[in-house]
């Protein structure tokens, strides 16, 4: 079975993805047509297919070239954006200095200003039993 | 049982970069004996020394395989 597939149409890379989500189905070959601008897909089924079956297996495989063509196009859309926020999220210097506390190397670790280190019946005192016992 | 049987499998270069059929090739060396040669836009692999009846099955993995290394 073979499909032609113009390049204007589906970019190379979803065609290459799609075909690879088929390998485990189909043994598959690829071939260009300069005159028409298409790419050639040869699909052979690796089970014996009736003719209902290999159109079927066909119909999926053009299935996936649209979902594969979607994902390609998503992925070039967002490409800026997610370059921005792993960016951002691994080399941005200043983010990390941001993060980071003030003066971390001037800090006495001994020192607690906000008595974290107090038990809380040092700090508050043991509540006192209720004098009237009903 | 005689092992040399040829196979000429044929790979348009503008699809297939040289790099991923070596790859493939190095995979599949145990399998038959290889070449790679380029022919006008094609790169043709001839495949020598496989088992007869497993002729088809290699040849036919041989280029999903190589399909494989094009991601």
């Amino acid at each position: 079975m073979k499909c032609r597939l113009s390049t204007e149409i589906y970019p190379l890379d979803a065609i290459i993805n799609a075909c690879y989500a088929f390998i485990d189905r189909a043994y598959i070959s690829l071939d260009t047509n300069n005159t028409t601008n298409s790419i050639e897909v040869a699909i052979k089924s690796k089970a014996r297919l009736s003719a209902k079956q290999k159109k079927t297996l066909v119909d999926d495989f053009k299935n996936e070239l649209l979902h594969s063509a979607l994902r390609y196009q998503i992925s070039k859309n967002n490409k800026k954006i997610r370059e921005y926020i792993i960016g951002r999220a691994l080399y941005n210097p200043a983010l990390s200095a941001a993060a980071a506390p003030e003066n971390d190397d001037k800090m006495n670790y001994l020192e607690d200003p906000l008595g974290i280190a107090i038990p809380w019946e040092k700090k508050y005192g043991k509540k006192k039993k209720c004098a009237s016992k009903v | 049982m005689g092992k040399k049987r040829n196979a000429l499998l044929r790979f348009d270069s503008a699809l297939y970069p040289a790099k991923a059929l070596k790859k493939a090739i190095r995979a599949y060396s145990e399998l038959g004996d290889f070449k790679l040669t380029k022919v006008g836009r094609y790169f043709c692999v001839e495949i020598n020394n496989i088992a007869p009846s497993q002729q088809t099955v290699i040849s036919d993995e041989f280029k999903n395989y190589c399909l494989g290394t094009l991601l």
